[in-house]
């Protein structure tokens, strides 16, 4: 009857098979209009007019701009630092920045009487990339050892500089939301796409000067997220809200695919610089590593994505004397944000192609360099953390060189020029440092005479949420997976579990709902069947009327962190990873292509061995695409390639056979042993792909994506 | 104008502007959410539907121009409260994720040859962008439904 | 949803009723046969007409038969059409557009009309006023682009015409057949050379007037012909080429070349015939023959800043890719041709 580890079907799956789950898109409400953006047409500017066309009809529409804010609101958007405006109210600091706002019950008309209106600017001189970049958002830096010692016991000094340009997360459903006003005009519900209800919540309230029980949030079937729908998605909220307070009726804004593009949040484009002191035998002594992100206008979530980026920046290799030193910079260009990995990826990119420079310099093998540096159980970090019990960075090299090895081809005559790259990865599971505890997440299960009910904030994007978190909870209560249910996430209904990223919904949320469940069992007492647990149940509901179990997130005992100093244990565990790519140049046109990629990865314990497996695959995939042809193109600080012609992700036809092994080596306080998946993924393929294509023809890119135009650069500049 | 067509086996007649799109219609006068749209501009194949059989992108089909034409969409597939061969092994196979291009993918799929070697699948499919899976237990899927895989 | 300006619209059943309607209502019409291209045009209003005349119910625009292709037949019809298995430069291009999705709706006279196209120009509305459009403009009511006196062109400012680039992956293809076609107007129907159909100019980049239909494809004998077309594109689905070859020959049983015909594809307003093929005929295709022909094909290939890929990549492969071919025309075994070759070779008919 035990169902973790076992494939049941997907607690939604039939929804989605049948057509019958409804997006946000598929919504409607009675008097329902239909909201629009009116966006910053510079980059930077004072903004000195808006001005409506007065020959226009403005008959039946609804504009808003800052000033409708009501008072007791604010003009903020809640994340970290109060420096993002939902309306710009004298000034634009980025190419679409929302200005106006303007509803109307026909689209069609909608879409005329935008063409309407004109903004008027006075344009300042605007930064547009990293490399002119000077204002610095964010700092830090992590410290190990003595940097200078290390250096002076080198044999050899290697440098490099590597660059990962931004990322478009490109979930099939675009952003999109409804707001409902309340009856009473003091309250509002917003239905939408997205990744993380309390966010929201908490975005709408300080817009609105509301409190918790006037703000409902309730998440819809989610067409993917992938980070792009962690903070956005609180903005587009606002927005709607702020119409649909203005025109007394539901307003629904969904963002075509073109807007989705340009104007919201992508992967932060990085530049790493490594310097590193190693021994003839390969041994690293030191490391001195500068990771600089481009946060775009606004903070934003730039600094946890910092945070993220710059522990993972040594990548899993232990030396006895490192500096990391981070930083966000400002470019007048819209926000980056969230995306699968949080800056990890990008780091471990850095690290990753530094490790193949580094064997090359030393005539060392890149896999035996790896070996000789590799975390091993015992080993402290950068940040002064002591690994031990779930360290498996050996075992997943070993066992995807096996893996990969057995299933080689034989070779082909045919003028391709061919190549293996490796990498080797880890990532930390859940928030950073102190985040978890500062979160204090809740969830809880709610006792029905029917089912087991979870209460759980956290949202199903297409991961697996619900199915996995109802086979933690239907093992640990060992009764039947079917008799366990999930209630939509609604911020009416459900307590906040903190938001839906970071890897942190399986181990971390996984593990506060098997303690409730736990305390549920407590109350019912000793039960040996599941028709006992239901005859205890019904027993236990008569005397009460309701039934809930609500625990809140509860520290492990040994994990310590220090924000001032940026030391300690940085996550309660780490999932390990090695990635092996095959490539083929063609010689001719320069054309890279991956064919191959085996992905092995140590998650702890695969609660659902299918669903697992389907997030390494699709995470491959957008690192793929990510290695080699998702290009955003900016032109004056705007997207120039806003289309899905011309930013490609990769089709059918472009996707290496993509080959999988999961590893469990258990994490003792993740439920059942297990860690993170979500994001681990993507933190390797790209390196490895590049690794190859050093391998196939004797170049060194430092830049991805790695478009024919590149190669073909670097074979010409031989 | 008024267009009479064949949706799902069913006879309906709808009146729509002249270049109204097939996926409006379907998602508007005609109810059915199960078509999604994801780009608008035939680059995604969310939208995709069987018009006389074979996949197109509704996004890009005028309905006037399907006048007298036998449209399928997600919820045709299978007669009510069954789910197709298709949908099953998605639903087995872990071939849906977060279920947004999955009706059209099953739609594409259900275009393709008996027991199509992956080759066929994924020509088949190149016209359905998918960012969750991967595509690889969408191949699983589509092999276990059309008997290339048990 | 879609914004679609005020237009009237018809959906006729002959030839005929066709010529007459496009015939009164001048350029103001527009015809409509699968639509893939003009609705995502009509929602960047890039094109406007007035009026649309649907080909759909013309039963006669859909036959196939001896080397006579109807142009409202689908693309996915005709590459998976067994009588032009000769045909083979056809059928690859045919099967390589877009996506057998769009291939499914798709006309063979909707990608030989197929507007030409620029990253400034392939735009939304707003994208295009933001700088101020350009030299190609839709003209209002009106089908087809027309010159805006007042815009430059932004790929070659300065230049006193538009570049953009001719994307049809059949039109090459067919040139390079031989193929001619039909068009039908009131005064009457003419045949015409497919390279004559084409003008190297990007926005009137047709030379037949727009009260007429091209109502069919004819292809000559292809017995002693062996053709193909090679294909370019960073993905192998959904995208327009970015350069494309197509080749013919016929050849002696002793291999001696007796007819030869290249074209180029997406690199300039209209597919680039290129005359010095015929210095091929009497010779047997030697490397030294087709490098020859490779180096004066790339001079004439100046493609510009105006699609994906920079140019100077493309002008690159250009050689390359006129080499391949004939070399697969030559019958070299296609697994030395390269990974691109095999990609631009590849041919998967699902049946």
């Amino acid at each position: 009857m035990k169902c973790v580890g076992k494939n049941v079907l997907r607690a939604e799956g039939e929804d989605k098979v049948t057509g019958r789950a409804k997006y946000i898109d598929d919504l409607s409400f009675p008097g329902m209009i239909y909201g629009h953006t009116v966006r910053s047409s510079v980059a930077r500017g004072r903004i000195l007019s808006v001005a409506r066309d007065p020959a226009f009809d403005w008959g039946g529409f609804t504009l808003v701009d800052h000033r409708a804010i009501p008072p007791g609101g604010r003009n903020i958007v809640a994340m970290i630092v109060e420096d993002q405006p939902f309306l710009a109210v004298d000034e634009v600091r980025h190419r679409e920045e929302p200005i106006l706002l303007i509803a109307h019950a026909d689209p069609e008309r909608l879409a005329e009487a935008v063409a309407h209106i004109e903004v008027h600017y006075a344009p300042e001189p605007a930064v547009l990339d990293l490399e002119h970049a000077t204002t610095v958002l964010k700092e830090l830096t992590i410290s190990k050892g003595d940097l200078e010692q290390g250096f002076a016991q080198a044999d050899r000094v290697v440098e490099g500089s590597y660059f990962t340009g931004a990322q478009e997360q490109l979930y099939i459903e675009p952003n999109g939301v409804i707001a409902v006003p309340g009856v009473d005009g003091k309250s509002i519900t917003v239905y939408g796409s997205m990744q993380c209800p309390y966010y929201v919540q908490r975005a709408l309230r300080l817009l609105l000067g509301l409190d918790e029980t006037q703000v409902r949030v309730v998440q819809t079937t989610t067409g993917g997220g992938f980070g792009g729908k962690e903070e956005y998605p609180s903005i587009l909220a606002g927005h709607a809200a702020l119409l649909a307070c203005a025109a007394g009726r539901p307003v629904k804004m969904v963002y075509d695919r073109l807007e989705d593009l340009v104007a919201t949040t992508k992967r932060h484009p990085a530049r790493i610089r490594h310097r590193t002191g190693v021994q003839r035998d390969g041994t690293l002594v030191a490391m001195e590593i500068e990771v600089d992100l481009d946060g775009g206008a606004y903070v934003t979530l730039s600094p946890v994505v910092l945070s993220r980026a710059s522990i993972h920046a040594t990548g899993p290799y232990r030396a006895p004397h490192v500096r990391v030193r981070g930083r966000v910079l400002q470019t007048n260009t819209p926000p980056t944000g969230a995306f699968r990995g949080f800056g990890a990826p990008q780091s471990q990119f850095g690290i990753e192609l530094h490790m193949d420079r580094i064997a090359e310099e030393l005539g060392i093998d890149p896999v035996a360099l790896r070996q000789k540096n590799l975390y091993a159980s015992g080993d402290v970090t950068a940040t002064g953390q002591r690994l031990d019990g779930s360290v498996s960075a050996h075992e997943v090299l070993e066992r995807a060189l096996q893996r990969h090895v057995k299933k080689k081809r034989p070779k082909k005559k045919d003028g391709l020029l061919r190549g293996t790259g490796v990498a080797t990865f880890f990532h930390g599971s859940g928030f950073t440092g102190g985040g978890e505890v500062k979160l204090a997440s809740r969830a809880g299960i709610e006792l029905t005479p029917r089912n087991v009910r979870l209460l759980v904030g956290s949202t199903e994007i297409g991961q697996g949420t619900r199915t996995m978190h109802a086979q933690i909870v239907a093992d640990t209560l060992a009764i039947p997976y079917e008799w366990v249910e999930t209630a939509d996430p609604d911020t009416a209904r459900v307590p906040d579990s903190g938001p839906t990223v970071a890897s942190r919904t399986c181990m971390v949320v996984g593990r506060i709902l098997q303690r409730a469940a736990l305390d549920l069992q407590q109350a019912l007492g000793p039960y040996r069947t599941p028709d006992e647990f239901r005859r205890r149940s019904r027993k236990l509901l008569a005397k009460r009327p309701a039934l809930q179990f609500i625990a809140q997130y509860d520290r492990p005992g040994d994990i310590r962190w220090d924000d001032a100093t940026y030391q300690g244990d940085a996550y309660g565990a780490y999932a390990w990873g090695c990635n092996i790519a095959d490539v083929e140049v063609d010689p001719i046109t320069y054309q890279a292509r991956c064919t191959r990629l085996t992905a092995v990865i140590d998650i702890g314990k695969a609660i659902h061995p299918l669903l697992a497996c389907g997030q390494i695959e699709g995470g491959s995939l957008q690192a793929v695409g990510w290695a080699l042809y998702e290009e955003v193109v900016m032109r004056d600080g705007r997207m120039a390639n806003g289309q899905l012609t011309n930013y490609i992700i990769p089709t059918t036809l472009d996707t290496p056979e993509i080959l999988v092994e999961l590893v469990e080596n258990p994490y003792p306080h993740g439920p059942f042993g297990a860690k993170g998946v979500g994001e681990c993924p993507v933190d390797g393929p790209a390196a490895a792909i590049l690794n190859a294509i050093r391998q196939a023809t004797g170049v060194r890119l430092n830049a991805i994506p790695a478009t024919p135009e590149k190669i073909m650069q670097a074979m010409d500049a031989r | 104008m008024k267009i009479t067509l064949t949706l799902n086996r069913k006879r309906r007649t709808v009146d729509v502007s002249p270049l109204e799109r097939l996926l409006d219609t379907l998602r508007g006068a005609l109810g059915l959410t199960g078509t999604k749209e994801g780009c608008g501009e035939g680059e995604c194949g969310a939208c995709t539907v069987l018009l006389d059989g074979k996949p197109v992108n509704s996004c890009l089909v005028p309905t006037a121009q399907c006048s007298g034409a036998a449209i399928t969409t997600i919820e045709g597939l299978a007669p009510r409260g069954k789910l197709h061969k298709l949908q099953r092994a998605f639903l087995e196979c872990g071939g849906a994720q977060c279920g947004i291009c999955t009706p059209g993918m099953i739609l594409a799929a259900s275009a393709l040859p008996d027991r199509p070697t992956r080759e066929q699948i994924r020509t088949g499919l190149a016209g359905n962008l998918c960012r969750c899976t991967g595509y690889e237990k969408i191949y699983d899927a589509v092999g276990v439904a059309l008997g290339t895989k048990k | 949803m879609m914004r679609a300006s005020p237009f009237s619209y018809f959906a006729p059943i002959t030839i005929g009723e066709v010529a007459k309607i496009l015939a009164g209502e001048g350029p103001r019409a527009l015809l409509l046969a699968g639509g893939t291209d003009l609705i995502p045009n009509m929602k960047r209003r890039t094109q406007t007409p007035a009026v649309l005349v649907s080909l759909r119910r013309v039963a006669e625009l859909r036959g196939l038969a001896n080397g006579r292709i109807g142009s409202a037949m689908t693309l996915s019809s005709i590459a998976e059409s067994p009588h032009l298995s000769p045909h083979r430069a056809l059928i690859r291009a045919a099967a390589q557009v877009a996506t057998p999705h769009i291939r499914n709706a798709a006309t063979l006279g909707g990608n030989l009309c197929l507007d030409t196209r620029c990253n400034y120009y392939n735009q939304n509305y707003e994208w295009r006023q933001a700088i101020d459009f350009c030299m190609k403009r839709a003209s209002d009511g009106g089908g087809h682009p027309v010159r805006n006196e007042d815009g430059v062109c932004w790929v070659a400012p300065g230049s006193p015409r538009c570049w953009a680039v001719s994307s049809s992956d059949t039109a090459p293809a067919l040139i390079a057949l031989g193929a001619t076609v039909t068009l039908v107007s009131i005064a009457g129907r003419r045949e015409l050379p497919l390279n004559d159909l084409y003008c190297d100019d990007g926005i009137a980049y047709l030379t037949k007037p727009s009260d007429e239909l091209l109502t069919e494809v004819v292809l000559p004998d292809a017995t002693g012909w062996r053709s193909t077309y090679w294909k370019l594109r960073r993905r192998e689905a959904f995208d327009f080429p970015v350069l494309s070859v197509a080749a013919a020959v016929k050849l002696a049983s002793d291999g001696t070349v007796l007819d030869a015909r290249l074209v180029l594809g997406a690199v300039a307003s209209h597919p680039l015939l290129i005359a010095e093929a015929q210095e091929l005929v009497g010779m047997p295709l030697s490397d030294d023959a087709i490098e020859r022909l490779a180096a004066a094909a790339a001079r004439f290939a100046k493609p510009l800043d105006n699609t994906d890929f920079a140019l100077g990549w493309r002008k690159r492969v250009a050689r390359a890719y006129v080499t391949g071919a004939l070399r697969e025309l030559r019958g070299d075994d296609p697994a030395t041709l390269g990974l691109l070759a095999r990609r631009a070779t590849a041919l998967r008919p699902l049946s």
